[in-house]
């Protein structure tokens, strides 16, 4: 194919490759022909990207950094985009306009009124449509550029194979859902092979109220999302008793409502935040428990908070995490600057403050580790006792996990024939199962990650009586 | 809730309804139609703004199209503040769009002619889309600082972007601090003093004695302590350890059952707190001292801290109480009628505060020589916002100068790669080259520009922009458009600190740093 623009005529597959000397961006008035296939990119790229692409004097690589493989590469490049909430409407706007042509994105959630106050590529009669397609259709409207592609996809991320992932050249994610996180990372961390092929890098963007970061993810190379778990901000939790017993804030009783009432009277009714009827009972139900107890405070607002866990989220704090992200994928991708190692955090909400930092590689990562993680448990312990305790620890944080050793298989979730084997063991004695040491397998049905873990046992044989006690073991 | 509740759900939870009320009633101006323009006003719209004007005279160019998403192929050669405003007031239509096809310039220079254009707006904006001269951006300085408006300076080039608050005054009551707990334990009014002496420790069942709220506690092992130590609190460490130990725990039938024990063993510190005035409200409280009357009565935060004053003299130099009460292990009555004793007292300094604000106004009101217009009336929610936030009260004065000697020094001495302040004077130096020659600089014009500073990395950082010069980079535009649209909603809801006053945002490396100027 032969494209022309300010008299050079060239085969757009063979220039970048073999002309680099000819067209040397340093002499700024040539311009690639790569860029001139309509006169809208030729516009686009020549007056905001194409001086970004000269080699300046940060670049890491200056012996092989060419400025053509670098255009060449951010018009080849593959971009996936997981999230078209928040973050997601801010990055592909930022990606359609810095120069990228081939993107995909993905999002398996409908927009939601209260989605408006920031994600600007959705209107109110959009209500009700799923995230990614209006937003690809927004952009393609807004930008007519005919070699811009942008493919969205209506659904979850797990629903794609693992070969589709391949294709990529860096994923983009602005989710708000921890699982997801850690599913694409689980899954790019295993798509490295020994010789570090398809190693592709994943950016992560995160948002809280004025708050946010964003990091840099080079899949066996750098520390991954699962290393960095601990530092997860935990869920508010209220204790049985106080919710039973002793409320005192109106956030107890919302949980009262919420955790104990709601399954009494709807037995197998699960509860729906967004269905406005449930609410109004959610609301009324923690006003009744309120009032009983004089305490004051509940709203409708609050109770929408507290069921829902919802996160303060303002656009500008978005477009500050959604371009930080993109100047790094920028970055990545074209070489030109030197890419952050590996992790900013933001926080707007007294005065301005950034940091930036390397975050360590864990060697127990259950992702990008090898080595076990050695956990402790008490000598008295069921099996049931310590996956309870597993799924409540903060480096690990799985839901439903199944156990293995080399020998035996302790608990599995599914199939069902072996979950009724295995239940038996969930009474026994941990330390009568497994020798001391011994590594065991965890896995999650959510999660594409396999654990492993070694128990070194401590404390009495037996339980101890008191609540105290076996609080201030654990 | 209401649509609109539903609508603003996320923000609100930032800043409420007395924020969003704010933000509603605010005007912001963009000069200069950029793309960072742009996107800090589409961060500002799609909270509900008000209403926004942009102000420039150009038209529309391919160059404009290629990076700003509130512009396209339609627009070309179209005037581009009414074709601009027209495409962000699609994001909301709560938000009222104004246009004025005028140069900056003529805006400027008339001030008697123009004051009334300047005063409506609450921030002004003003980007480096198109060259304005020192003399201009220094007429709209004075200006803006005469009528008390923000000016908020932003400029990106490549991988560089800063911005500079120029305002003369920031004040702020709602900063959002973590907590707002003043537990007044050292210094307990009589209604708490006779609610703890009425719970008798030795007379209660166990399930009761683990129920009693550690405030009471602490109260009661406070007491024991003074009336062994001359009426002083614990005050050295070996003084605190022994309390916490001897007065506090000891008072528990079981540390290892009594969850309320063992939160009063680790808040024990706070017996050792004195509810006295914090170091930076006495400042604010010595700078209104030396006001005269038509200074402080003309805002909200100098009247009450004025107010402020009155009311220490009347009430034994003690702040009004937050009145806000921590969660703590108890059964519901106890921390119930605990919470009331500190919600009570709470209300009746707001009264007494009101009461304070009141009798200024009156006397004011009696004195003709005013030429202030004195509020006749302040709302109750801002009083009560006050008396709550009033231990951590914000306010900075402003500059109007672009850096000072102690940046000045720092840059000579910059001498890492990602050093941020080289970034700003290299940014200010292509500004006056721009200014002297009436064209950007290129890298032929390196060395005369780095002459002016013996720095290497200076000069590292010149080279960078000189060569990666584009002024509508998307990203890092998107990112100061970000930053100019976090800043302006703590203005406009003046809720939380504001930026004081540079921040400048390296994209290279991924950092940034701020200067007060
Ligand atoms: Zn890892």
């Amino acid at each position: 194919m032969t494209s022309t623009g300010k008299g050079v005529t060239v085969c757009a597959k063979v220039c970048p490759a073999y002309n680099t000397h000819v067209y040397g961006f340093d002499s700024s008035l040539s311009i690639p022909s790569i860029f001139t296939s309509s006169l809208y990119t030729y516009k686009l790229v020549m007056t905001s990207v194409f001086p970004l692409l000269k080699i300046g004097p940060f670049n890491e690589y200056p012996d092989e950094y060419s400025s053509v493989d670098a255009a060449d590469a951010l018009r080849n490049s593959k971009v996936l985009v997981i999230g078209a909430g928040g973050l997601g409407c801010e990055i592909l706007k930022n990606l359609a306009l810095t120069g990228f042509k081939s993107i995909e994105v993905i999002d398996m959630d409908t927009i939601d009124i209260s989605n408006l106050n920031r994600q600007f590529l959705f209107r109110e009669s959009d209500v009700g449509r799923p995230k990614a397609e209006v937003a690809a259709e927004f952009i393609r409207q807004r930008i007519r550029d005919p070699s811009l592609s942008i493919v969205p996809f209506f659904g979850k991320i797990q629903d794609k194979p693992l070969e589709y992932y391949k294709q990529f050249t860096v994923v983009i994610c602005g989710l708000d859902s921890v699982e997801a996180r850690r599913w694409i990372n689980a899954t790019l961390v295993g798509l490295v092979d020994e010789e570090l092929n398809n190693l592709i890098p994943l950016v992560d963007g995160g948002t809280e109220g004025f708050r946010g970061q964003a990091r840099v993810i080079l899949p066996t190379l750098t520390s991954c999302y699962e290393c960095s778990l601990d530092m997860l901000s935990t869920k508010q939790t209220y204790p049985v008793c106080t919710i039973a017993n002793t409320p005192r804030l109106p956030e107890h009783c919302i949980e009262w409502a919420n955790a104990l009432e709601w399954p009494v009277h709807f037995s197998g009714l699960k509860f729906d935040a967004d269905n406005p009827e449930h609410l109004d009972w959610m609301y009324e139900a923690s006003l009744k428990r309120a009032k009983l107890f004089n305490i004051k405070g509940v709203t409708r607002s609050l109770t929408l908070g507290v069921v829902k866990n919802i996160i303060p989220a303002i656009a500008a704090t978005n477009a500050i995490v959604a371009a930080s992200c993109c100047n790094e994928v920028f970055k990545i991708v074209t070489n030109s600057n030197p890419i952050l190692n590996n992790y900013m955090m933001y926080s707007g909400d007294d005065s301005i403050f950034t940091y930036t930092f390397s975050h360590t590689k864990k060697k127990d990562c259950s992702v990008c580790g090898n080595t076990a993680k050695t956990t402790i448990a008490q000598k008295w312990w069921t099996l049931q006792d310590f996956i309870s305790q597993l799924s409540k620890n903060q480096e690990i944080q799985m839901k439903r996990p199944s156990l293995t050793t080399s020998t035996q298989q302790l608990y599995l979730r599914a199939p069902e024939a072996l979950e009724e084997a295995t239940r038996g063991n969930l009474i026994k004695k941990l330390s009568d199962l497994i020798e001391p040491m011994e590594e065991i397998l965890v896995t999650d049905p959510s999660l594409p990650i396999s654990l492993k873990v070694r128990v070194h046992f401590e404390g009495p044989e037996e339980k101890p009586d008191t609540i105290s006690a076996l609080m201030s073991d654990v | 809730m209401t649509s609109k509740e539903l609508k603003y759900d996320r923000q609100l939870r930032l800043w409420a309804n007395s924020g969003q009320s704010n933000l509603e009633s605010s005007h912001v101006c963009l000069i200069n139609a950029s793309t960072s323009g742009s996107e800090a006003l589409k961060n500002l719209i799609l909270p509900g703004i008000g209403s926004f004007t942009i102000v420039d005279d150009h038209l529309v160019t391919d160059d404009d199209i290629s990076s700003g998403f509130f512009l396209n192929e339609d627009d070309l050669g179209k005037p581009i503040a009414p074709a601009m405003t027209s495409k962000l007031q699609e994001l909301n239509r709560d938000v009222k769009g104004n246009s004025v096809e005028r140069s900056v310039e003529r805006l400027v220079q008339d001030v008697g002619v123009n004051g009334q254009f300047w005063s409506q707006f609450n921030v002004v904006i003003l980007t480096k889309r198109h060259y304005t001269s020192n003399n201009t951006v220094g007429r709209l300085k004075e200006i803006l600082w005469d009528l008390n408006i923000p000016l908020l300076l932003v400029d990106n080039i490549g991988f560089y972007g800063y911005l500079h608050v120029i305002a003369k005054e920031i004040n702020v009551i709602e900063t959002h601090p973590e907590f707002l707990i003043d537990l007044r334990l050292d210094d307990p009014w009589p209604e708490l003093t006779s609610h703890v002496n009425s719970i008798n420790l030795d007379n209660l069942d166990d399930t009761d004695h683990a129920h009693v709220p550690y405030v009471v506690i602490l109260i009661k092992a406070l007491q024991t302590w003074k009336s062994e130590h001359q009426n002083l609190p614990p005050q050295t460490y070996a003084q605190k350890k022994q309390f916490k130990a001897e007065y506090v725990q000891a008072l528990s039938r079981d540390m290892m059952n009594e969850v309320n024990f063992e939160e009063a063993s680790s808040n024990a510190w706070r017996a050792s707190q004195t509810s006295s005035i914090p170091e930076h409200i006495e400042e604010i409280l010595t700078t209104v001292s030396s006001m005269p009357p038509a200074t402080y009565l003309s805002s909200t935060f100098w009247l009450f801290i004025k107010a402020l004053q009155g009311f220490l003299a009347n009430n034994h130099g003690k702040l009004p109480l937050s009145g806000v009460l921590p969660d703590m292990t108890a059964d519901t009555p106890n921390y119930i009628s605990i919470q009331n004793i500190y919600r009570d007292k709470a209300r009746r300094d707001q009264q007494l505060f009101a009461n304070e604000i009141n009798s200024i106004l009156a006397t004011s009101q009696s004195e003709t020589d005013l030429l202030v217009s004195v509020p006749s009336l302040v709302p109750s929610e801002s009083i009560q916002s006050f008396c709550k936030n009033c231990r951590f009260l914000y306010t900075t004065k402003g500059s109007k100068q672009n850096f000072n000697k102690d940046m000045e020094e720092s840059l000579n001495n910059s001498s890492e790669d990602n050093s941020v302040l080289p970034i700003y004077f290299a940014m200010l130096a292509f500004n006056d080259f721009k200014e002297k020659f009436n064209h950007d600089p290129t890298l032929d014009d390196l060395q005369m520009i780095a002459a002016s500073v013996d720095n290497q990395i200076y000069k590292k950082t010149l080279k960078e922009i000189l060569i990666h010069h584009s002024k509508q980079y998307h990203n890092v535009a998107s990112f100061m458009g970000g930053i100019v649209g976090q800043e302006t909603l703590k203005l406009v809801t003046r809720q939380y600190k504001a930026l004081d006053n540079l921040f400048v945002y390296d994209g290279v490396h991924s950092v940034s740093e701020k200067w007060k100027i």
